[in-house]
């Protein structure tokens, strides 16, 4: 027994010794560490203070989540401009979840949040106990949601004379609450729903499907009439023919595909519903931590590399430095006060 | 004879406690039903299937409490009196809640403790409840409360990158990330 | 043609590239492994080795996380059949049937039926994948949300076949297992229901924290209970040979494997429902079509092989949907989604045609994993019963930990080890009124596929209900649902009047 004892002992030790490690060697199998490949961007200049020296955590949506998938192919950039430092992704189950725990956390630069706007909306609608505005500060926005598509199916289109958008507003606009419109509660994309029955005058009938599958299957099926989400969701199926896209959701045309209007360019206002990522610290962060932070997350948001991997997931690369993305927020919340 | 009945007044008696518990558990979830805030464009309630869940299972601990009851009823008195709680039995519910008692003062240090402090605690108080005084290894239960959760903790981090409480050692875990 | 001469290109990379073979050969044990420890599902499995797959190429991404999702799947019926705790909420019938024969020192023989009939009914689904994906790819777009509340009222009705003597208690169990499902935002309207005015409860009860809890719990608290009783010492193994069963006896069971698999595979293609209900529909049905229908629930290896067959077979069904349509059919083929298109492939219609070369990698990569599976699991077989042969209240110490960090992993919520603990303690109580965790847990998995289905399909039908009638699938699956429900209530009734007259004719003599 005691030879036993002495064993597991030992082993005790020697684990905790093999665990030991420098910073930037210590996670070879962590999902946060450098990118293999070189890159020609420049490495911000090492602050006064020795931060970082271990490890952040940077919390995020619950895994599987779009946002999270987001986060994980922006955390090794963030990783490779604090100089190696391991941003370690943690899985919180809701973002408001995440948000709060950098409200809480100790102002040293080691928790920080990766959330989107739809944090602001759940503020607007009432419930959150603390303010998605002003209890912390923005380090600076790094991506945007790749928008979203209006679309019919094949069969839809041919069974109602479906050509342009402007024809599904009239076919809407003759039996009003008729036609199935996706929506999905609690997120942005129920904003832009909204403001396409409200503001384009097509009076369908929202309902709510939140994830892209179940999405995808109701419409597909014919259940759903009208689609309202991402392109990725339905690319394969406009080249096949079986889905007709017919705008785009917002001012711009889409950067990726450029081929369908936009709703501005068809004549109609709609609300912004553009779903910005954003990194947060906690409020009272010194200026010399936060200066490093923004400093990461911009060349970060700018690196070639981030900004091609990000593509691959129907979204893009877009840097807002921390002030623009306070002023963003800010109205959004009003925005998004109004329409709650 | 006397061992189908006093089964039978164990069952009964068991039926009757948990018609009671389900009773007062579905009348609490229909009450707390009341306070779910539908949506502006809800077409089906929130409310509407945790008041049939609470609804169904109200009738069905009712007819369990019923059957109960009869149960106990056709048992003779004398039958009924021996059916006691014994002292083993005693000390073994004692030890159940202890185990319980164990599990929830766990879950509430968990994180500002850590998962370092706590669990190796957990783990050697409940070796110590669930194992006679005489047969007890106090060394291999020392050891294996601190072994596992060190092996557990930096396998997750540096497998699989997961996080577990660092909790009050955290200025000392952090050296290792 | 070409795409038998892909899926050879695919089968040659892996079998001639002893990168491809180590790797599947490591993370199909490391899935193993993880998937046998309660507290790790196969979901969290995924999700740790996630990570790890982000630097790599697609086919070593791919490679990784299939191997472990095929090893984890089957590791849950370790813990399942020795410690009845499911290591997967797939593995929960495998609990009824699994750890009774571990109580009669056939644990090894158990196991090893349960990876032969794994390996069985993962290669059989497999190939009905390689062969038939783009044909039953649409069979998925045939349900829609009034199907699935269907399949749901149907699943319900097997929790009666499961719920044993006392029905009402089974279906109590069940109800209390849906108003758990309740707790938190409600999906449709993002109402927060029953949180106690906890916000950490806003996210709801997650099944791992509940399973565990259920599972786990009440077996620590009976140590607590019978501390002087010995038989709950160390778990008694009889030797055994193989994987425990001969040729010609599995053979027998052709019509068992054959059907788990045909149910496997079509439920696995229903995104929505889950290999924890094949499972269920499988063993339900096979003891339904049994001659020895009283041996179920006592240890009986036709439950066995239905109950796995099922689950495994449930892998190839929930990718077909997941590569032709882009719809995942399970939670964790929604994880292999993402990595796929993380690697820039995108599912649906054109997969084939832009990116086959890789699809059919991925094909080949499901097969060599399910066989060295059955190879690798069999020979850590000798290991893991070592293990098991630990003393049993050491064992459930260790279990107990591993537990608690599953619980707390999934998301990182401490309100998740609440769940475990005061979950497991309730467990233990109702399972001295002779409730089973297993209709709680299964009523905590169906409910939300009944009421989300429910609204979605109110939702989708602008409030007209009476579009039910005008869905033929819908109607059978309630008819049937129906007919079983009242079929079961009359077997009870009987089975209780029979037993209250041998009460009765015992306490007269």
């Amino acid at each position: 027994m005691k030879k036993l004892m002495s064993l597991i002992l030992a082993s005790a030790m020697a684990l905790s010794l093999v665990a030991c490690g420098s910073n930037s060697t210590a996670s070879s199998a962590s999902a946060a560490s450098t990118p293999a490949s070189s890159n020609t961007a420049e490495t911000p200049d090492a602050p006064a203070s020795n931060y970082p020296n271990h490890a952040i955590e940077l919390h995020t949506h619950k895994s599987g989540s779009t946002v999270e998938i987001n986060t994980r192919i922006f955390a090794p950039f963030l990783s490779k401009y604090l100089n190696g430092t391991n941003v370690l992704v943690v899985n919180d189950d809701t973002m408001e979840t995440a948000f709060q725990t950098t409200v809480n956390a100790d102002p040293d630069g080691y928790v920080i949040s990766s959330t989107t706007c739809n944090v602001q909306l759940r503020d607007a609608t009432g419930g959150l106990t603390f303010d998605t505005v002003d209890d912390v500060r923005f380090v600076g926005t790094f991506t945007v949601g790749g928008g979203y598509f209006v679309a019919v199916t094949k069969d839809f289109a041919a069974k109602h004379n479906i050509a342009t958008f402007d024809d599904l507003i009239a076919l809407t606009q003759a039996e009003p609450d008729q036609y199935t419109i996706s929506t999905s509660i609690g997120a942005i994309s129920e904003l832009a729903t909204y403001s396409i029955i409200e503001d384009c005058k097509m009076p369908a009938y929202p309902v709510d499907l939140a994830d892209s599958n179940t999405r995808l299957t109701a419409f597909l099926k014919g259940d759903l009439d009208i689609f309202v989400g991402n392109w990725s969701t339905i690319q394969q199926y406009v080249e096949t023919g079986d889905v007709l896209c017919l705008c785009f959701y917002g001012d711009e045309r889409s950067p990726f595909v450029p081929d369908y209007p936009c709703t501005k360019e068809l004549g109609y206002s709609v609300l912004p519903a553009d779903n910005y990522y954003y990194i947060s610290c906690p409020k009272d962060t010194p200026d010399d931590i936060f200066n490093v932070l923004c400093a990461a997350v911009e060349a970060a948001a700018n690196d070639p590399e981030y900004v091609e991997a990000i593509e691959g997931n129907a979204a893009r690369a877009c840097f807002k430095n921390s002030e623009e993305t306070y002023e963003m927020l800010k109205s959004m919340r009003e925005v998004l006060k109004q329409f709650a | 004879m006397d061992d189908i009945l006093l089964k039978k007044i164990k069952r009964a008696k068991g039926n009757i406690a948990l018609s009671i518990g389900a009773i007062l558990l579905s009348l609490f979830f229909f009450v707390e039903s009341n306070r779910i805030k539908d949506g502006a464009h809800s077409v089906v309630s929130s409310k509407l299937f945790p008041r049939i869940y609470a609804g169904v299972m109200l009738v069905c601990a009712l007819a369990i409490l019923v059957n109960a009851i009869k149960a106990y009823s056709s048992v003779p008195k004398e039958i009924r009196d021996k059916d006691k709680l014994t002292k083993e039995s005693i000390a073994g519910y004692g030890r159940v809640l202890a185990v319980f008692a164990v599990l929830l003062v766990t879950a509430i240090v968990y994180k500002p403790l850590g998962f370092l402090t706590v669990t190796p605690f957990t783990m050697f108080l409940i070796f110590i409840i669930i194992e006679k005084p005489e047969k007890r290894n106090y060394p291999l239960f020392l050891g294996l409360s601190i072994f596992c959760p060190i092996v557990v903790y930096f396998a997750f981090y540096y497998l699989f990158s997961n996080l577990l409480p660092m909790g009050i050692l955290k200025p000392f875990l952090i050296q290792f990330m | 043609m070409e795409g038998v001469q892909l899926f050879g290109n695919g089968l040659s990379t892996i079998l001639t590239n002893p990168q491809y073979l180590l790797l599947v050969v490591v993370f199909v044990a490391l899935g193993i492994l993880l998937g046998a420890l309660p507290g790790i599902s196969v979901n969290l499995s995924l999700i740790l080795c996630l990570p790890m797959t982000y630097t790599m190429d697609s086919e070593t991404a791919m490679t990784v996380l299939i191997a472990c999702y095929v090893g984890a799947l089957s590791g849950g019926l370790i813990s399942a059949i020795a410690l009845n705790i499911p290591g997967t909420t797939s593995s929960i019938a495998t609990c009824f049937d699994g750890h009774p024969l571990a109580r009669k020192g056939e644990a090894g023989r158990a196991i090893g039926v349960g990876i032969l009939t794994s390996t069985v009914g993962g290669v059989l689904s497999y190939i009905m994948l390689i062969l038939v994906t783009p044909l039953m790819a649409s069979i998925a777009l045939e349900f829609g949300h009034w199907e699935y509340f269907a399949i749901g009222i149907f699943c319900l009705t097997m929790i009666i076949d499961i719920a044993g003597e006392d029905v009402l208690k089974g279906i109590l169990a069940a109800l209390f297992g849906m108003v758990l499902a309740c707790t938190g935002n409600d999906p449709i309207n993002g109402s927060v229901r029953f949180n106690l005015g906890f916000r950490a409860l806003d996210g709801g009860v997650v099944m791992t924290a509940l399973m565990c809890g259920m599972f786990a719990v009440p077996e620590i608290m009976k140590l607590a209970y019978n501390r002087d009783d010995e038989s709950l010492g160390r778990m008694k193994v009889e030797k055994f040979r193989g994987y425990g069963i001969g040729f010609k006896d599995y053979l027998a069971q052709w019509k068992n494997v054959l059907r788990s698999t045909l149910i496997g595979t079509y439920v696995g293609l229903l995104p929505g429902i889950g290999a924890s209900s094949a499972s269920l529909l499988s063993y339900t049905t096979a003891k339904a079509q049994s001659k020895n229908k009283d041996e179920f629930g006592k240890g009986s290896y036709e439950g066995l092989i239905a109950s796995e067959t099922a689950n495994n077979a449930c892998m190839g069904g929930a990718m077909i949907p997941m590569l032709a349509l882009g719809i995942p059919g399970s939670s964790a083929a929604a994880i292999l989604m993402n990595a796929l298109t993380l690697h820039k492939v995108s599912c649906g219609p054109l997969v084939f045609s832009q990116s086959g070369d890789l699809i059919y990698f991925v094909f080949a990569v499901c097969l060599v994993s399910v066989v060295v599976m059955c190879v690798v699991e069999r020979l850590l077989l000798n290991g893991y019963l070592k293990v098991l042969g630990a003393p049993r209240r050491i064992l459930m110490v260790v279990v107990i930990l591993m537990c608690l960090v599953g619980s707390y992993s999934s998301r990182n919520n401490v309100m998740d080890v609440f769940v475990f603990a005061i979950g497991g303690t309730i467990g233990y109580f109702l399972q001295k009124v002779h409730i089973s965790s297993a209709p709680i847990i299964l009523g905590f998995i169906i409910g939300p596929i009944i009421e989300l289905n429910f609204a979605r399909a109110i939702n989708l039908s602008r409030g007209h209900w009476q579009d039910i009638f005008s869905r033929p699938i819908t109607m059978i699956f309630l008819v049937v649902a129906l007919l079983a429900f009242a079929n079961s209530i009359r077997k009870t009734a009987k089975a209780s009047k029979e037993r209250r007259a041998a009460e009765a004719a015992a306490e007269k003599i």
